[in-house]
């Protein structure tokens, strides 16, 4: 076998320099003899580790992180010419596990990273399409759905609606032509699974999308694609482009009468578009506003025909289903959601990342065991599943498996997979403000209990955090909670008080601590705390020179004093004292 | 017809169409649901405003949900009324509120204890109609004289007028209008009579505005007055200077005019008592007021010349002589203070008020007390009286007193008079005249079994006394008050005893403009600087007489107003209030469900308001984000406002924020039809536009182009003033264009025209029968009829446009009549005339099925009775009829008959009025060949047009 290196070549790998990186390889590999082929793969998903480079040897798989552009060359004359792997970014070797990998079970993520995304072939050679052949081969439509209702796979879009079931209403929709949609508008904060999945296995979610037009009768579809994703664009719009060279796309699908079309619609990044009737309405040349269910899409959808719309993980797990057969499938999560999860997991996390683990794992088997625990060994406070419409798990939730039920039982949603750690130094009613502070301004202002409501629970934060909350607040806020949830037209209205009802429930202390003694105890709400200067001052005046507001006064080599008035909380102080003198309460 | 399914509302079961949503079943069956966001003609729910909330229950279980946007479903429990229900919906509606900014009802008569619409009287009076001001105020109350003249007016004092220089003088202006109407006074209709009989026993202001109430519901009343003529604290108490009694005459006497009975002279407890009264009629009603003045327990005050001041002005009023010397001291500085003084200084004395608290502090009216001032009557203030001197023989002769300070507040928020110890003053006089307070006679109350509290009458929250049937109001339940506040509270209690008379206590629920201001209200909060960029236009105070003149005499001091000035001080009205006040629907529901604004206090937006249309104001700040503007236009693919930005930032507003004004859609006033609240105001075409409570005066169809939509006519009852849609929409030729300006003055003298050939110049809006009329007056002198009718006409009807997918469009048709884009939607309009239906106007021919706009009301009808243009430049007589006078032509006599003042010509010799549209009956034929009956909605004082054209035949 001829070596081959693959350069992690998503928009994460990219940002943290892997085209610099992968030009780095391509010129040691230019002024050398050797015959290597460099390659520009998806997203491996250690984003802790990016850029990342693998070298693929006969004895098997060596990846690298944190590569710069000067390891490129000790990479192929050391590694590939004399044997010898650069020892201190080598993160895994046929000798060397690592247990951010070995603990996951891949399969929507079966190709993100080993394949490269802009050549169909190499997806052809892992199997791709095969489950397509399979479909037009073997099965009837009803085939297909049924395999698919036996798999327990529910949408991985958030509500977690079994798939089966949706299509099946859809193919029963009686009508001259139906759509099928795949929702890419990824858009919680923190949250890149997607964004992953198109950009380094476009070709799943398409398959996954022509064997669900075949399954429900459908014969046009539409990607609706965020514009800020440019490079999952392209390289979905070569996909396509390529799908349809080899009819697996387009007129009489590889020779059957069956035929189908994609198009991409990119959205202009609002939230609220991921909503599936607002989605709808956008891709119709409307504002992005949810409408009244019933109708469902899957009897009145886009341009009023029966749609069946499921969000990019959900299609990038149906060739595998139908390729592997439903059983396998059903086989991994727990008896009521069969297969995996794909998390973004972030925030204080020691090995942040993509991670795609059978549903029902325990956070505590993600957070430590995959993630590596809190950064710098902190204590563990907190968790946001689920996004903005999520909910804030604390500790004790830490060995609950994480499913579809739990989680709603426990307030969080499962989402579209975010996964935020927080430690000891975040501070829970700020985090309800901040994701609260996201839901108000992407409501579409349609209803009056999302646009106006989480405006106004917002404002009661806003108060909580700058020490002028009372116990009456709390009340209020909670009946806007309960009003806002109950009778929101749409999910984001319905889910938008999630962080603030968690935190209300299981850091209830910390509301009252702002309210009552104006304390903020992780010292992050800015017009709650105090900056001090201890006696350990040696005077250095650096702090001084530093102030933005210039109230930190005192003479050279003499203790410094700041005054309160005038002091703005910036922080700056606290980051140049080279004695930690600067105090913070 | 659709299938039927049984579901239970409200416990009642009921068949319903199966394919209808919960609301709109219950709306079928009469129930009423609450929503801001449903347009009827639009099938799919908006789902916005979330006030639709029902209880539903199925098989699945139960839930309180939207009902727009549930269907119903075979055996399904539908409640519409819960406490959880109105807890959601009130919730909504406090969200809606809490972003809401904008008076409801305006501060001024918010303040006023009679609730008089302020705003209303004010803007009919700019507009020159003080008729209309007055029956706007005889509305409330039957005083607007007494009013008028001396109201201590707590309007003015809320007037925000003051805050961009000085209040409007609002007493003064309802003086005018009053004083306009005296003489041939508006007077409401009395129905028949109930059968019924109230006794009133005291006919000051209470009593009479009891009385005018209860003779408006047709019942008998009688009042019984203990005092010589009726008016009570208004003819006895109130000087003539300030209420000259000619004037209170004429008002009693209108009062009494309505039927009412008196017997004076006849006092209660004395000469009659409540078993006589409770045998005579069905109910009686006490407002006997209070009559007897306060005493201060000071050493002296039993000597001789020592009097209360209620005591000495009823002595004045009846022309009993009081002997006060020459030197009279009055005590307090209330308005009945002022009135003693000034009584006083008028009889010639030389008068020193004093007054324990500073000027700021004082009751009386900041005019008063400079009126009492200028006629040379000296202020002490911060000064009380400690013991008047003088002996039994002699009576007053000085009067000792302690100067004051002022200390911390007391009770009444003002700071408590504190005395300087050792700081005296003496003031010789030789008579001395409490005015500090006066109460009600309660001996005699309290011997008829009346309880008493406080001082009052005791009465619960329906006017009920303890004595079953009988009822007060007034100072003698209030204590004393003012007119306003008697008044106001008197007419309330009348509504209590005819629900009593009707059948039941029980039933009577306070007016809406009774204690609850006007329902749901909320007040904007301004101060001086928001009115920084207003143009200054000082106020205008009524003329009065010269100081050293009317110190002479107790004439009235008050000169009165010309009409000019009248409405220019009128025009200075601010207009708080909301244009929307009669028909907001945000506002009849908070009152529904007792929604407060205050709940979810937070940021509001300060948009700028858009008065750029003409005819149409937007306020988005009134916006509630229904959606209904947007979708009301979108249904015609005309996009004049859209949703913008996201979040709390949403906002309504015509495409890239460019002014409505500029829009050049025709649809503009449909935004006013569609909302809900004021976001989109129609503004009448008047100086001021009110807002006033129009009556539906009938239903007609639009003559403004030759679709002839069906509308409702809103006006006072005389005028029209509004066209609304019936069904789908209204364009703003309809609205705004067509309305017609009324012409009833003939112009000019008919000559004689025996035996010229007269040729008539028709309007394309003429009747059927007009045109029969003119025909016969044509012919019969030789002439003809011509008419500017159209070379072509549809051939395709109504059916025929709303069955086809595929309909091409002559955009200019829209123009001419934009209300057929109901008719035609966005997705069957097509390019390029192939299509199987056409569209068009008359200057494009095209063959197949057309339909050909047109914008006279009946060129229909002219073209088919054979009408043509005119051939001719030349005429011996033109009758150019209900339009304008055509250039170019040549005749020895115009005569022009016009509906319309806007159409009149100086080419036409004579100008002959005529009934227009809203005035006529008649048939016309429209663009659908359907035939139209018009119906007169607006009463007219002239002739039928075609008995006037009969008319110019003989």
């Amino acid at each position: 076998m001829k070596p081959k290196i693959s350069v992690g070549y998503a928009s994460c790998g990219i940002a943290a320099g892997a085209s610099e990186v992968d030009k780095a390889l391509r010129d040691a590999v230019s002024t050398t003899s050797m015959d290597v082929e460099v390659r520009r793969v998806g997203c491996v998903g250690m984003c802790h580790n990016e850029p990342i480079v693998e070298v693929h040897m006969e004895e098997g798989v060596y990846v690298y992180g944190d590569v710069s552009p000067d390891d490129a060359e000790s990479i192929v004359r050391s590694h590939l010419g004399e044997g010898v792997p650069l020892e201190e970014k080598l993160i895994v070797s046929p000798e060397k596990d690592y247990d951010y990998f070995s603990s996951q079970k891949k399969i929507v993520l079966r190709n993100s990273g080993v394949i490269d995304p802009e050549n169909i072939q190499e997806y052809i050679d892992s199997g791709g399409y095969d489950a397509l052949k399979k479909v037009l081969d073997e099965m009837s439509p009803q085939d297909v759905i049924d395999e698919i209702k036996d798999s327990n796979l529910r949408g991985r879009g958030g509500a977690g609606f079994p798939t089966g079931l949706k299509w099946q209403f859809a193919a029963d929709a009686n009508a001259d032509k139906k759509y099928i949609i795949c929702n890419a508008d990824e858009g919680d904060p923190g949250a890149f699974m997607d964004r992953s999945i198109l950009e380094g296995d476009p070709h799943a979610i398409l398959e996954g999308m022509i064997i669900g037009a075949y399954a429900i009768g459908a014969d046009e579809a539409y990607i609706y694609c965020r514009a800020e994703y440019p490079l999952a664009l392209k390289r979905l719009n070569i996909g396509i482009e390529q799908a349809k060279e080899r009819s697996f796309l387009g007129e009489d699908i590889l020779g059957t009468d069956f035929s189908f079309d994609i198009h991409i619609k990119e959205g202009a990044g609002a939230f609220v578009c991921g909503e599936e009737t607002a989605l709808m309405h956008s891709i119709e040349g409307g504002r992005g506003m949810p409408r009244p269910r019933p109708p469902f899409p899957a009897q009145k959808g886009l341009f009023d025909k029966p749609t069946n719309i499921n969000n990019v993980e959900t299609w990038a797990n149906v060739p595998w289903i139908i390729r592997n057969g439903a059983d396998r499938y059903s086989e991994i999560g727990t008896e009521r959601s069969g297969g995996t999860k794909v998390f973004a997991l972030a925030g204080k996390i020691k090995r942040g990342g993509l991670v795609e683990v059978p549903i029902g794992t325990p956070l505590r088997e993600i957070i430590y065991d995959i993630g590596g625990g809190i950064d710098q060994d902190l204590e563990f406070k907190a968790v946001q599943l689920g996004g903005p419409s999520g909910g804030c798990l604390p500790a004790e939730y830490l060995d609950t498996p994480v499913d579809y039920e739990t989680l709603t039982e426990a307030g969080a949603i499962m989402g579209s997979g975010g996964m935020i750690v927080m430690d000891e130094c975040d501070c829970m009613v700020n985090v309800a403000q901040y994701f609260l502070d996201f839901t108000q301004k992407e409501s579409c202002g349609k209803c009056t209990f999302c646009r106006v409501g989480t405006k106004r629970m917002l404002e009661i934060l806003d108060r909580f955090t700058e020490g002028e909350g009372s116990q009456e607040d709390i009340e209020k806020l909670r009946s806007l909670a309960k009003y806002i949830k109950s009778y929101s037209l749409c999910g984001l209205g319905q889910t938008a008080p999630n962080p603030v009802l968690t935190t209300l429930r299981y850091f209830y202390d910390e509301y009252i601590q702002h309210i009552e003694h104006g304390h903020c105890t992780a010292t992050v709400c800015r017009p709650l705390i105090i900056f001090q200067i201890t006696d350990e001052c040696v005077g250095c005046t650096r702090c001084a020179s530093e102030c933005p507001a210039d109230a930190i006064s005192g003479d050279p080599k003499s203790k410094h004093v700041i005054d309160q008035g005038t002091c703005v909380k910036c922080g700056a102080c606290v980051e140049v004292c080279p004695v930690d003198a600067v105090e913070v309460e | 017809m659709s299938e039927k399914i049984e579901i239970t509302i409200d416990e009642k079961a009921v068949e319903v169409d199966r394919d209808l949503s919960v609301l709109d079943a219950c709306r079928h069956e009469g129930y009423s649901i609450p929503t801001l966001c449903e347009i009827e003609h639009i099938p799919e729910p908006f789902g916005g405003c979330r006030l639709c909330l029902v209880e539903i229950e199925t098989d699945r279980g139960s839930m309180i949900t939207t009902s727009c946007d549930t269907p119903i479903s075979p055996g399904m429990k539908v409640s519409t009324f819960s406490e959880e229900i109105a807890a959601g919906r009130r919730a909504a509606l406090e969200l809606l509120l809490s972003e809401h900014t904008g008076d409801c009802v305006a501060p001024c008569s918010l303040e006023c204890p009679a609730t008089l619409d302020v705003q209303g009287y004010l803007a009919h009076i700019a507009n020159g109609d003080p008729r209309a001001a007055v029956k706007l105020i005889k509305e409330k109350t039957p005083l607007a004289i007494s009013l008028g003249r001396a109201c201590f007016a707590p309007c003015e004092e809320e007037c925000r007028r003051q805050m961009v220089e000085d209040p409007i003088s609002i007493r003064q202006e309802k003086q005018y209008a009053a004083e306009v109407d005296i003489d041939e006074p508006w007077t409401p209709e009395i129905p028949g009579d109930t059968g019924k009989s109230v006794g009133v026993v005291g006919g000051g202001p209470a009593g009479l505005t009891a009385a005018y109430f209860l003779r408006l519901k047709g019942h008998e009343v009688k009042i019984y007055d203990m005092m010589p003529e009726l008016g009570g604290m208004m003819r006895y108490g109130i000087p003539n200077y300030r209420l000259p009694k000619d004037l209170l005459d004429r008002e009693i006497d209108w009062i009494l005019d309505l039927g009412v009975e008196v017997q004076t002279r006849v006092e209660f407890g004395e000469d009659i008592h409540i078993e006589d009264l409770k045998e005579i009629h069905d109910a009686v009603f006490i407002s006997t007021g209070a009559w007897e003045s306060w005493m201060v327990p000071i050493k002296g005050k039993d000597l001789p010349r020592v009097y209360g001041g209620i005591d000495f002005l009823v002595d004045h009023a009846l022309g009993n002589e009081v002997d006060i010397g020459e030197k009279v001291m009055v005590v307090g500085c209330g308005n009945t203070a002022m009135d003693v003084a000034r009584t006083a200084r008028r009889l010639g004395k030389e008068v020193t008020l004093v007054y324990r608290r500073s000027a700021e502090q004082a009751p009386a009216s900041d005019e008063e007390m400079k009126e009492a001032m200028e006629e040379g009557i000296k202020f002490e203030y911060l000064t009380n009286p400690e013991e008047i001197c003088g002996c039994e023989v002699n009576g007053v002769s000085k009067v000792t007193c302690a100067r004051m300070e002022l200390g911390e507040p007391d009770a009444s928020g003002r700071p408590r008079p504190v005395k300087i110890e050792g700081e005296t003053v003496e003031f010789e006089a030789d008579s001395v005249i409490l005015a500090i307070g006066q109460s009600p006679e309660v001996d005699k109350l309290e011997q008829e079994g009346l309880s008493i509290e406080k001082y009052t009458l005791t009465v619960n929250d329906k006017f009920s006394t303890n004595i079953e049937g009988v009822f007060a109001a007034g100072d003698v339940a209030l204590g004393p008050c003012s007119i306003v506040e008697c008044t106001g509270h008197a007419r309330e209690a009348a509504y209590a005893v005819n629900a009593y008379l009707n059948g039941g206590l029980d039933a009577y629920t306070p007016h809406e403009d009774y204690k609850l201001p006007f329902g749901y209200n909320h007040i904007d909060e301004k101060d001086e600087e928001d009115f920084a960029d207003w143009n200054r236009m000082p106020g205008i105070r009524m003329p009065v007489r010269i100081p050293e003149e009317r110190v002479k005499d107790f004439d009235g001091i008050e000169l009165g107003f010309d009409s000019e000035t009248a409405g220019s001080e009128a025009e200075r009205c601010l207009e708080c209030g909301c244009l929307d006040r009669f028909e907001c629907r945000l506002k009849e529901y908070s009152t529904d469900h007792g929604a407060k604004q205050e709940n979810f206090e937070g940021f509001k937006h300060d948009y700028e308001i858009d008065e750029s249309h003409p005819r149409i104001i937007r306020d988005p700040n009134k916006c509630i984000l229904c959606g209904s503007c947007v979708r009301t236009t979108e249904e015609h693919g005309e996009g004049v406002v859209q949703f913008v930005e996201r979040g709390f930032q949403t906002i309504v507003e015509p495409a890239f924020g460019d002014p409505l004004g500029d829009s050049d859609s025709k649809l503009v006033g449909s935004l006013a039809d569609a909302c809900p609240t004021g976001a989109f105001e129609e503004v009448l075409p008047s100086v001021k536009p009110g807002p006033f409570e129009l009556v539906e005066m009938g239903t007609t169809y639009c003559q403004g182009c030759g679709l002839g939509c069906p509308a409702k006519v809103y006006g006072d009852g005389e005028r029209s003033l509004k066209l609304s849609p019936i069904e789908g929409h209204l364009c703003d030729i309809g609205k705004f264009e067509s309305l017609p300006h009324m012409f009833e003055d003939q112009a000019g003298e008919l000559d004689d025209v025996d035996g010229y050939t007269i040729d008539v110049y028709a309007s394309l809006k003429a009747t059927s029968e007009e045109l029969e009329a003119l025909k016969k007056l044509a012919h019969a002198t030789g002439g003809g009829v011509h008419a500017d009718v159209p070379s072509i006409v549809s051939t395709a009807d109504r059916e025929d446009l709303l069955s086809s997918e595929e309909i091409y469009v002559d955009e200019e048709a829209f123009s001419l009549c934009p209300v057929l884009k109901d008719l035609v939607p966005p997705s069957s309009r097509k390019k390029g005339p192939d299509a199987p239906i056409s569209v068009v106007t008359a200057s494009e021919d095209v063959e197949g099925k057309r339909v050909v706009a047109q914008s006279g009301a009946n060129a229909v009808g002219l073209y088919l009775d054979d009408i043509r243009p005119l051939m001719s430049k030349e005429f011996e007589v033109l009758l150019v009829y209900d339009q304008e006078v055509p250039e170019n032509v040549d005749a020895d006599y115009i005569i022009q008959m016009v509906s319309d003042s806007r159409l009149l010509s100086d080419k036409a010799d004579v100008q002959i009025p005529i009934r227009s549209w809203l005035q006529k009956g008649g048939t016309v034929v429209n663009i659908f060949g359907e035939t139209i009956e018009l119906e007169p909605v607006v009463p007219s004082n002239l002739p039928s047009n075609v008995e006037k054209i009969n008319g110019l035949l003989e």
